[in-house]
């Protein structure tokens, strides 16, 4: 390495310094440190006492956590397949040309820019079972009031519904990829006489599969790491039925400030995630078609 | 490809260097800045800072209090900022080495920050200055500033909490608006005379357990139960505590547990709107704080209503109410303690303490008050709040070091008691098993290191006692 070349490289370095101490301050270490602190009695205050692995096996005991992760769980298995379904619907139906596509466009990208707790306070109010819009709608149709965010069997549900409405960003993602569809392909499926769905099936899936696998991987992610909107809606209740992972771990750590047992959660969230994200691209691994095979 | 010329923005080593440099100096320079905390005000006066956790007209008026206490100084300044969940950051400043000098925050949690070694005990400072707590304090409000032989915090302002009624409704069904129920019976009784509902809806109801939900823990009380035996056993299973809580999966027995979810659920939760059930008129009854009247007579000021102890199992349990207050503290790492306990002699003093609660319209801590000060005292009902706060009955929320813990347990005890999710006996048991498990692995914890930090705490004490600098 020449004079100027390890000058250059310490110039290079300076300038994305800020980034990599961003990097290495806010990210690398707080992730080796939660490791460290789950296996660690740690209160914030007093130094941690290292415990060995008795967080992860007093989680396994713990009647909240399996009820959190559970709760998380069924959440996902409802959200998911429908957030996956409408938003690609919707961007099928937003990517033909229809008159004022521009505008529909507009309209449905538009809840994916309202900030989350926004979204959590609005649908409270649309939810509401005596005033809200939703049960008014339901009345029309002779169907009685729902007590969406006090019963526990509707709860779950209540939470699904906000999230679908923000599924604004992967249509856009959606509509990206479906213009990259090229023409004559549906052309030459249409000569063969194949109609909408089997040109859907046939030319449009298979091609834009690396994007259903990205936003599959995406929403899988997102959900289980959802927050905000139980948090605002229903603070967990009621009886701990919208009590989801990550509020359990906010609780946790920054109200019951048992930040080695919080962190031994995280941790274990991280093994679920990846776990699934491993299966999905397992069972999808067949179906996708890169442009490049 | 090679040009002989050089870019337009190259810069020399030599010059980069310095640039480089000059950039350098200016971030440390800015950091340095961000961090450096003004200690000392332009007149020379020690700076404190005070996290309190109110807002509105709350933080007006200890604003008021504060303006009083450095008006009266040449030495000390304090400056009052407003922090919500204060419990929380102060833990997180004093771990971040930044803590303010003195905070404000709500006496339960008292137990969970001595455990974790985050206040300074006050013992030798309140010695020091002839204060005797016990004598000047209500003795509710004392007892809940200390914790494991020793003193955390002083009282602030006081409040406690009552059964509120309708009177005109009471009066329109024929009943005494004088004479409130005083037994759970007597108040059952009125669900017949004055509840009002059709298939699927309720017009209006007589009182509700659900209404509001902030205290799901409070029913065993009124049945002469407790939570915990103080020391190392939670006793949610014990036959108060299981009777307090089949009497609340009666009341949504009895008017339906849709009906009375969807009579809440249709206010969406609202407290401080006109809204609220019991401020629009529809719930004729509830367990409210002494602060239900600021804002009846903001939101609904031509609802008559009357405050009355809450009613009881037995007559002998008549008279027994919550009582909560505010504190005021030094958190550990104040780099002032001694002039922060200078401000909290202030706060808590004749003065301060009648001045923050006339604007707070709530209890003033203190045993004496100064002539006139109950009969100028804005809140209509003071007197009686006061004896509920002075009674030997007054109890304080379970002293338990993991009160979070044993908060959320309990609401969601209270809500599968209320939606009817099992048995009361076999939900109180299950929570019981979880928060006993909680309890000893806390108690073993705490009891490894209280001899270590009751030395700590020792040394401080006999500082300060002598005046001397603790830090």
């Amino acid at each position: 390495m020449t004079k100027g070349d390890r000058h250059n490289l310490f110039l290079g370095l300076l300038f994305v310094s800020p980034w990599l101490i961003g990097f290495v301050v806010f990210m690398a270490y707080p992730i080796f440190a939660s490791l460290y602190y789950s296996l660690c009695h740690y209160s914030v205050l007093a130094d941690p006492v290292f415990i060995g692995t008795k967080n992860y096996t007093n989680l396994f005991q713990d009647s909240v956590f399996r009820k959190a992760l559970t709760n998380t769980l069924i959440y996902a298995a409802m959200a998911l397949p429908l957030n996956m379904l409408v938003a690609l619907g919707l961007a099928v139906l937003l990517h033909h040309p229809i008159p004022g596509r521009g505008l529909f466009r507009t309209m449905f990208f538009l809840p994916s820019l309202v900030p989350l707790v926004a979204i959590a306070i609005l649908w409270s109010w649309l939810l509401n079972t005596e005033y809200g819009l939703v049960n008014h709608l339901l009345s029309l149709v002779n169907v009685p009031p729902i007590d969406w965010l006090g019963s526990t069997q509707w709860s779950k549900v209540s939470m699904v519904l906000p999230t679908t409405w923000g599924v604004g960003g992967m249509i856009v993602i959606y509509l990206a990829s479906l213009q990259e569809v090229p023409q004559h392909l549906y052309e030459a499926a249409r000569l063969d006489g194949a109609r909408f769905w089997r040109q859907f099936w046939h030319v449009t899936l298979p091609l834009i599969s690396p994007v259903v696998y990205f936003n599959l991987i995406m929403t899988i992610i997102t959900l289980l790491q959802v927050f905000i909107i139980p948090y605002i809606m229903t603070k967990g209740g009621p009886a701990r039925s919208t009590l989801f992972y990550v509020q359990y771990i906010y609780d946790t750590a920054f109200r019951f400030l048992r930040m080695g047992y919080a962190s031994a959660m995280a941790w274990i969230l991280f093994l679920v995630i990846m776990l699934l994200t491993l299966i999905a691209t397992w069972a999808t691994a067949k179906r996708i078609y890169y442009s490049a095979d | 490809m090679k040009t002989s010329e050089s870019p337009p923005f190259r810069i020399t080593p030599s010059t980069c260097r310095e640039k480089l440099t000059r950039v350098l100096v200016a971030l440390v320079f800015c950091l340095c800045l961000g961090c450096h905390r003004d200690d000392v005000a332009p007149d020379g006066r020690i700076h404190l800072t005070y996290w309190e956790k109110w807002t509105g007209f709350e933080f007006e008026a200890m604003k008021k209090v504060v303006e009083m206490f450095n008006a009266s100084q040449d030495r000390i300044y304090v400056d009052l900022l407003s922090i919500s969940q204060n419990e929380r950051k102060v833990i997180v400043a004093i771990a971040g080495g930044n803590p303010p000098d003195v905070a404000g925050i709500t006496s339960e949690f008292v137990p969970v920050l001595v455990q974790m070694n985050a206040l300074y005990p006050l013992d030798g400072y309140l010695e020091r200055a002839g204060i005797d707590g016990s004598q000047d304090f209500i003795d509710s409000y004392w007892r809940v500033c200390n914790y494991e032989g020793c003193t955390w915090a002083l009282p602030t302002t006081g409040a406690a909490l009552a059964y509120h009624y309708n009177k005109k409704a009471f009066r329109k069904k024929g009943l005494d608006p004088e004479n409130p129920p005083r037994s759970l019976e007597e108040l059952e009784a009125l669900d017949p005379l004055l509840n009002d509902y059709t298939n699927d809806r309720i017009l209006h109801a007589t009182f509700l357990p659900s209404e509001p939900d902030w205290w799901p823990f409070v029913w065993p009380m009124f049945f002469g139960g407790k939570l915990w035996d103080g020391k190392r056993t939670i006793t949610l299973t014990s036959p108060e505590v299981v009777e307090a809580y089949e009497w609340v999966a009666s009341y949504s027995d009895r008017l339906g547990v849709e009906r009375a979810q969807a009579f809440r659920g249709g206010f969406g939760d609202l407290f401080a709107s006109p809204q609220n059930l019991f401020l629009s008129g529809k719930l004729y009854s509830e367990l409210q704080g002494l602060w239900m009247d600021t804002f009846v007579q903001k939101y609904s000021p031509d609802l008559e209503y009357g405050v009355a102890p809450m009613p009881t199992k037995t007559e002998d349990l008549y008279g027994v109410s919550l009582v909560e207050c505010d504190i005021i503290f030094i958190p550990r790492g104040s780099r002032h303690p001694n002039e922060a306990f200078e401000f909290m002699k202030f706060v808590t003093g004749q003065t301060g303490a009648e001045t923050f609660t006339t604007g707070m319209r709530s209890i003033n801590p203190r045993k004496v008050r100064s002539e006139g000060y109950i009969e100028n005292h804005p809140h209509p009902h003071i007197e009686f709040f006061d004896s509920l706060a002075m009674s030997d009955k007054a109890q304080a929320s379970p002293r338990i070091s993991m009160w979070y813990e044993m908060l959320d347990e309990m609401k969601a005890v209270f809500d599968k008691v209320w939606l009817h999710k099992g048995e009361p006996y076999d939900i109180l048991k299950a929570a019981e098993v979880r928060m006993q498990e909680r309890l000893d692995q806390d108690m073993d914890r705490w009891e490894s290191v209280r001899d270590v930090r009751k030395e700590s705490w020792e040394e401080f004490i006999e500082k300060t006692r002598k005046g001397e600098d603790p830090l």
